[in-house]
């Protein structure tokens, strides 16, 4: 393995192991951070080609951790006796926390890019492969059921 | 974005940030462990795949379809043999969120799971002047916030997290941090307990060197300063009652403290003395709705500053005005379009990287640019980042490559960083690099001879 992934490896997995954490539980979130880093080890010339290796990944991991939820959400729906939760750490904001979890994956997606990786909107459009106009309207009603739940 | 937002930004941003990270290896490709839950994963996905025909497509961002080649700096010159210096660190203390003090002669470092701050001085007196030794002079306990150096490093900043463990009422508990001083000399001085505050990374004095700006633990909160001393606590502006949001941005010239004040569609920087009482305001164009204000880069002795309007989130920025003796003057177009790796400061002359690469300054007085020697970065696509100017050496990275120049001979070199996205400038043209376990501080003027 060619030393350099330990260092892209080190720098950028807190944040991306956090936000994957944050969305789909501390397992699932292992994993999609393993399998982002996976993903782009199989790129060929990723190291040197690709100019921001934090934004290539946390396109992987945001993408990963959406679609899980969406899946997740089906399974859900279809099995409710079969729920699963992932063990979560405890949260020191725990009213936000649940509000966000009870936001569609889109739109928790959208929210964690835009306010925690200072994300706009072409690369949350990308990320989510949504329209980039559609990005505003996304954001304002994921913001007013937030700000609904927290009053 | 409005405060609203800021606030909703600043809380998820601390809830994602106090996660817990554990120590785990990166694993080869192919060799990833948890198959059962994989494999569960991809029945419920056929299954899911079924039920709600989602198309399955890759997941990865396209890369470019030919490799692109790294287009490093022109050749290095020498290196000296012995340029930088290495500061190993305790097993339970982590160089990622260290800081060493402007000065080069202290060191705050923090505990990975961020239970202590320790205070170190830096001990250069032994038989390795590569290996200096670190001497500890103080320590506080957690759960540590943040660390901040006062510009002068005579005290290093340490906010404590004190929130309540539990909401009340239903309501997200409200984050209180309480600032200690660490002094240099030894002493540790708490803050008056009734300031909930964090610090910027480096503390700006006020130019009599008394004061400092703390922050509200949510923006749009009053301006406070505290003194050098850590005993007194001075609100300059109360929090407004209209429904906008304030807070420091910088000091001027003469000593005036500058604070912005944002409503939803429009904002203004307030100049006011040491008692509060308004000198000035400058309103921000008004095509540019209500934007934030940060300084970019400045003059040594604040004649000019370089402000960029922020609509509130990273980059996104509306557009730039240098401030100038209380009024907002533009930039000229070339200089404004040369944005994107940043703004510096040299000889007192507002620093860019022009597009084809060439470092050149702008003079604020005559109103002309001038073409340096440096070229920095000939093909962007290369990941091209810009650290910052220290005296007159430049440094940037390339990729996970960094470098220094001489803006003056244009000469550069390749300089070893590790960990580009955790450097500091110090004073004297050195630079602290900081890694996991140890940090390295680098003499940069040995690396361009």
């Amino acid at each position: 393995m060619d030393p350099r992934w330990e260092q892209i490896y080190a720098e950028c997995r807190p944040p991306l192991y956090r936000v994957a954490a944050f969305l789909v539980g501390d397992a699932e979130g292992e994993e999609i951070v393993q399998d982002a880093f996976e993903r782009a080890m199989r790129q060929k010339g990723f190291i040197g080609e690709v100019a921001h290796p934090l934004a290539w990944l946390r396109t992987v991991v945001v993408r990963l951790a959406v679609s899980r939820l969406r899946r997740r959400a089906v399974w859900e729906r279809i099995f409710p006796l079969l729920e699963r939760r992932e063990p979560m750490q405890a949260s020191t904001d725990p009213d936000l926390e649940a509000a966000i979890r009870r936001l569609p994956p889109q739109q928790r997606g959208a929210i964690v890019l835009r306010y925690y990786f200072d994300a706009d909107y072409a690369e949350i459009a990308s990320t989510l492969r949504l329209s980039e106009a559609s990005i505003g309207k996304t954001l304002s009603r994921a913001r007013a059921v937030l700000k609904e739940d927290l009053t | 974005m409005n405060y609203e937002d800021r606030e909703m930004q600043g809380r998820i941003r601390t809830l994602i940030d106090r996660r817990l990270v554990p120590d785990v290896p990166l694993r080869s490709s192919g060799s990833r462990g948890s198959w059962s839950l994989v494999l569960g994963l991809g029945v419920a996905l056929a299954l899911i795949a079924l039920l709600v025909g989602t198309q399955l497509r890759t997941d990865g961002p396209a890369t470019p379809a030919a490799p692109t080649p790294l287009t490093p700096t022109p050749a290095p010159s020498a290196a000296p043999a012995v340029p930088s210096e290495r500061l190993a660190l305790a097993a339970d203390l982590t160089g990622r969120t260290a800081l060493v003090s402007p000065d080069a002669r202290f060191l705050g470092v923090m505990a990975r799971d961020r239970s202590r701050a320790v205070l170190y001085r830096i001990d250069r007196s032994g038989s390795s002047p590569d290996r200096p030794q670190l001497v500890q002079l103080t320590d506080v306990h957690g759960p540590i916030g943040a660390m901040s150096w006062l510009e002068d490093s005579s005290a290093l900043l340490v906010t404590v997290d004190t929130s309540p463990s539990a909401s009340a009422q239903g309501k997200p508990p409200r984050a209180i941090f309480r600032v200690d001083l660490l002094k240099t000399d030894g002493r540790l001085v708490r803050a008056p307990e009734d300031i909930s505050a964090f610090t910027s990374r480096r503390a700006l004095l006020s130019p009599d060197g008394q004061w400092f700006p703390v922050y509200g633990d949510c923006c749009g909160s009053s301006v406070r300063l505290l003194s050098r001393s850590g005993e007194q606590v001075r609100e300059v502006v109360p929090t407004p009652t209209d429904g906008s949001g304030v807070g420091f941005v910088a000091w001027d010239k003469t000593g005036l403290l500058l604070y912005q004040q944002i409503w939803p569609d429009h904002s203004a920087l307030n100049a006011v003395d040491s008692s509060g009482a308004l000198k000035y305001s400058v309103p921000a164009p008004p095509e540019f709705g209500g934007v934030a204000w940060n300084v970019m880069s400045a003059a040594n002795d604040r004649s000019w500053q370089l402000i960029g309007f922020g609509r509130g989130i990273g980059s996104d920025f509306a557009g730039y005005r240098l401030l100038v003796g209380g009024q907002l003057r533009p930039l000229p177009v070339e200089v404004e379009q040369a944005h994107t790796f940043g703004f510096f400061t040299l000889d007192d002359q507002l620093l860019y990287r022009a597009g084809d690469g060439s470092m050149r300054t702008y003079d604020i007085t005559a109103g002309t640019t001038r073409k340096l020697s440096l070229v920095v970065g000939r093909d962007t696509t290369s990941g091209l980042a810009t650290i910052g100017a220290l005296g007159h050496l430049f440094v940037w990275t390339e990729g996970l490559r960094g470098f220094v120049g001489d803006l003056v001979t244009g000469t550069s070199a390749e300089l070893p960083l590790q960990s580009p996205p955790y450097v500091d400038q110090l004073e004297n043209t050195r630079l602290a690099d900081y890694l996991d376990d140890s940090i390295a501080v680098f003499n940069l003027p040995a690396w361009v001879r």
